[in-house]
């Protein structure tokens, strides 16, 4: 599954990346680059099955906190 | 940013469009159980000065979107930091409806294959329509929005014979109570998440007031939320609306006339889709258009591949379970939207009158 | 390649005519080695004590009526009453030789082309100019109908390869002085004569501008069909839709230039373009024009159908065997059920196989010698058809539906390219998710769709609303006297077609 993963990513750069890596200035490119690898991380990690704290837990647990537990 | 061309038809299609794409899959408004038709039309209208709000702080600064106007008005840094809160927004709901179609696939047809799947597939889809840009999605939701009213009204036409209108009774058996609680959470699922369109809308060119365009909208897509919804309960009774997790599908999956036109839900599958696709690349293009502000890029196409992805991983990893994903939408949203969708606007709009009237002072000391 | 041709070119300037005529014979004749289609006429002439001239032409590019009596004759027999000797070449050309066109040159490129094309060279003893006189005469496709766009009621006449003959088609339709003709060459060999053709108070200057502008950036050695202009110039080259158009019919270029767009005729081809060409034009015909509206209408609204029919159909079949089964009536469920028994390969393998022979059968019946076609109708309806359903390789209504998808498919040729390839799309996404990925498949169509433009034009131009202006031209055909404006933003210069409003209506009152 990992590899499904890795070869995603690889279209992703060919098709999206590579025909306009020319017309862009560094900054876009940096900027590209740490988010394309960000996703990439995550994605592989969630194929390995490592766990991914959900964003949506803390935010349940300070709005119940807030709003009092009757709901 | 290159200014695009988006006629006041297409907005309000897109935003139509917007409004359905999820209400119609989750269903609004079940607190109130038979009166959530009540509700609805009481939620619309408390989302009606809201929107006036929104409508107004583009005015104030014409041709801006609302990170452009953050920046203006609250300076850079504050500006940059507020616009974050609101990408995050954008970014989070995005996730949110991601989600729910997946689960909506995946429960509803395909119970064997990964929801990985249909996922990615839509995912690339909205990829490749925020590149494209709001002047496509525009003409897109031009030509696909009377389709889908033409599709939901067919629905509602055939439902007739299953119709028992006693289902609707006892009206208001419960006073007011839940219904004002219901509304209030029609107010903030679907309608007030038009804020989303505060941050795309000001960037486009040759747009006066968006006033009629969020009205004209609001109205719309409130009309057909609240035609789907009376048709769910009369047809299915309230006991079944909260047991089920997709009432309009349920609903629709019952017609059946004279033994051959039956289960025809993939109509329906197919009005959610539809519309669940603008939301999502409405969503994402808020985002992308919010971090290109915020990190000074000019052109927002090149974001757009991984911010989805990440959209798209967001979605994946943020519930574990269909359950999880409904008592996120019926009970936490309403008061995690609250901020979003009312406090900052209303603390925006003051700080834009006041820059906007010393700024008016300025120029009239300046001439005289 | 570029070099090698600016240094023919100066070595052809480098020579040039002198004064003697067997120089200049020979001159040319060195150009023309290995050529024996040149042929060198010499003769005497009446002046100067019979000088001697020659006329040069190329073997039956000529037309040899225009030579004999025209030129030698007029030459050999017509008496001058005064000339001088320094200016006999141009009295020559002025008093005696019958011709329509003739030009003095001493430029050795001119020549050659001028020879090349089937123009008669003259020289003249002494003089180090030669004329160059209009003679062409080559022969020519008569007129016919184009086997391709036929009708059943309408003109018969299509286009045929010579560019000259294809203008006055259309000439003879549209005859106002406001039909302007401007002409180009393309191609660095073929030197192909190209015309831009429009109507100058209809069409858009900015389109003519950004069409002038593609072609001249065209660097190609040969130009044998309007096809490589199309696809040089086009734009969105990569999707399968066109956005030029093309036609071998004389009144359809006609009506699309009443409309307010461009034509593009090709010497040697009788395939003329016409641009913008935006999707709605796939499915409007002609002979919608020339039947009753009513039948216009119905036909079109055919077309649209069909074509919906013939990209979705396999799609939607194997999603609603592998997936979605209980969406088929349950009669039907239990014989397709019954069909598919003892079949070994999954339906997907099924509906490509079957949909690969269509495409090979109809691919190996657009070229094939007449003799052959008998054969392949056989092998194709016996044995691919019926034998394989009963030899339980392929199941029945697997035929049925690969033939409802053919049939369908040739309601609109030009769209066969774009079909094949939708159709597959769609059956990869269907096999993959149901019926979902059919939708997901569909929207990401409209979403290419609409994000094309023709020259500007949107791609979906008057499909965006159902606006009833747009509706009368695009999903019907309206009547006459309700078609007042032209089409959005392609005929934008001058909006109003007809000046009268209404239609006197004869209801038989009036009796004689």
């Amino acid at each position: 599954m990992i590899i499904i993963v890795l070869f995603l990513y690889l279209f992703v750069i060919l098709f999206d990346f590579i025909p306009i890596y020319t017309q862009l200035s560094k900054k876009d490119i940096g900027i590209y680059i740490v988010l394309i690898i960000t996703a990439l991380t995550l994605s592989v990690a969630i194929e390995m099955g490592i766990e991914i704290p959900s964003p949506a837990k803390p935010l349940e647990g300070i709005i119940s906190f807030l709003i009092g537990e009757d709901k | 940013m290159e200014k695009e061309i988006v006629t006041n038809k297409q907005v309000i299609n897109i935003m139509t469009m917007f409004l359905i794409g999820s209400t119609l899959v989750l269903g609004v408004g079940s607190d109130a159980k038979q009166d959530s038709w009540i509700a609805i039309i009481i939620g619309i209208g408390y989302v009606i000065p809201t929107v006036l709000i929104y409508s107004r702080i583009l005015w104030l600064f014409p041709g801006k979107n609302l990170f452009q106007i953050l920046e203006r008005i609250m300076g850079k840094y504050v500006g940059k930091a507020v616009s974050l809160l609101f990408i995050w927004y954008a970014f989070h709901l995005g996730a949110l409806v991601t989600r729910n179609f997946s689960e909506f696939i995946n429960i509803v047809a395909l119970l064997e294959t990964p929801p990985l799947v249909p996922v990615l597939v839509l995912i690339m889809l909205c990829i490749w329509g925020v590149k494209e840009g709001i002047e496509v999605l525009g003409r897109w939701s031009q030509f696909v929005l009377p389709i889908l009213t033409t599709i939901l009204f067919i629905t509602v036409i055939l439902s007739f014979p299953l119709g028992d209108w006693t289902n609707i009774r006892p009206i208001m058996y419960n006073n007011l109570g839940p219904i004002l609680k219901a509304s209030y959470g029609v107010f903030s699922f679907p309608f007030a998440e038009t804020v989303i369109f505060m941050m795309i809308l000001g960037g486009l060119k040759g747009q006066k007031g968006y006033y009629k365009v969020y009205l004209k909208s609001i109205l719309l897509g409130g009309f057909i939320v609240l035609i789907i919804n009376l048709r769910n309960i009369v047809i299915l009774g309230y006991e079944f609306i909260d047991n089920i997790y997709f009432p309009s599908y349920a609903a629709v999956s019952l017609i059946n006339i004279g033994d051959f036109l039956q289960r025809i839900e993939i109509l329906v599958s197919v009005v959610f889709l539809f519309a669940g696709f603008i939301k999502i690349c409405i969503c994402l293009l808020a985002v992308c258009y919010g971090a290109a502000q915020v990190l000074n890029i000019t052109e927002y196409r090149i974001l757009v591949t991984p911010i989805g992805l990440m959209m798209m991983i967001l979605s994946l990893i943020i519930y574990d379970s269909m359950m999880e994903m409904q008592e996120w939408a019926f009970v936490y949203y309403k008061f995690y939207a609250f901020p979003f969708q009312v406090i900052l606007p209303l603390i925006i709009w003051m700080v834009c009158e006041i820059v906007v009237k010393q700024g008016n002072k300025k120029s009239i000391a300046k001439s005289t | 390649m570029g070099k090698s041709n600016n240094n023919e070119g100066n070595k052809l300037t480098e020579k040039c005519l002198n004064k003697r005529l067997q120089d200049n014979i020979n001159l040319i004749k060195s150009i023309f080695t290995k050529d024996d289609t040149l042929i060198v006429r010499e003769f005497n002439s009446e002046y100067q004590g019979s000088i001697m001239c020659a006329v040069i032409y190329i073997d039956s590019m000529v037309n040899t009526q225009v030579v004999n009596e025209n030129i030698i004759q007029a030459i050999m027999c017509t008496t001058l009453k005064e000339y001088t000797i320094n200016n006999l070449l141009k009295e020559l050309q002025n008093k005696v030789i019958r011709s329509n066109e003739v030009i003095r040159s001493s430029d050795m490129n001119r020549i050659t082309e001028a020879i090349i094309i089937g123009d008669t060279v003259f020289l003249l003893e002494g003089y180090n100019e030669a004329l160059i006189i209009t003679s062409e005469g080559w022969q020519t496709r008569a007129i016919e109908e184009p086997s391709a766009e036929m009708v059943i009621s309408g003109p018969r006449e299509g286009f045929t390869e010579s560019i000259m003959v294809n203008l006055t088609l259309i000439r003879r339709r549209l005859k106002t002085p406001d039909l302007k003709f401007e002409f180009k060459e393309i191609g660095e060999r073929s030197k192909t004569k190209i015309c831009i053709c429009y109507l100058q108070e209809l069409a858009s200057p900015k389109i003519i501008n950004e069409l002038f502008e593609r072609l001249a950036s065209i660097n190609i050695d040969g130009i044998l069909d309007s096809a490589y202009i199309e696809e040089l110039v086009q734009d969105s080259p990569y999707t399968p839709f066109r956005t030029i158009g093309s036609t071998e019919r004389p009144d359809v270029v006609a009506a699309k230039l009443l409309e307010g767009r461009i034509a593009v005729f090709v010497d040697g081809t009788p395939f003329v373009l016409t641009l913008p060409f935006v999707f709605i034009e796939y499915f409007q015909s002609n002979e919608d024009y020339y039947q009753n509206f009513l039948m216009g209408s119905i036909n079109r609204i055919i077309r649209i159908i069909g074509i919906l029919l013939t990209i979705s159909v396999p799609a939607i079949y194997v999603s609603l065997v592998t997936y979605h089964q209980e969406m088929i009536p349950s009669q039907l469920l239990l014989s397709i059920a019954a069909a598919r028994k003892d079949v070994p390969l999954p339906t997907i393998v099924e509906a490509i196989a079957m949909l690969f022979v269509f495409e090979v059968l109809r691919e190996s019946g657009a070229r094939m010698p007449t003799s052959m076609g008998q054969a392949i109708t056989i092998v194709g309806a016996l044995v691919l058809g019926q034998a394989a359903v009963e030899a339980r390789i392929i199941s029945a209504p697997m035929v049925i539906v690969v033939a409802l998808t053919g049939i369908t498919g040739l309601l609109i040729p030009k769209f066969k390219s774009a079909s094949i390839i939708i159709r597959f799309i769609f059956l990869i996404m269907a096999s993959i998710l149901g019926l979902y990925g059919y939708i997901f498949g569909f929207m990401g169509l409209l979403l290419m769709l609409f994000s094309m433009r023709s020259f500007g034009v949107p791609y979906m131009l008057t499909l965006n609303s159902l606006d009833p202006q747009e509706v009368k031209d695009t999903i019907i055909r309206a009547p006459w006297w309700y078609m007042h404006y032209r089409p959005h933003i392609i005929g934008a210069k001058n909006q109003f077609r007809l000046k009268s409003q209404n239609r006197r209506q004869n209801n038989g009152k009036n009796k004689v």
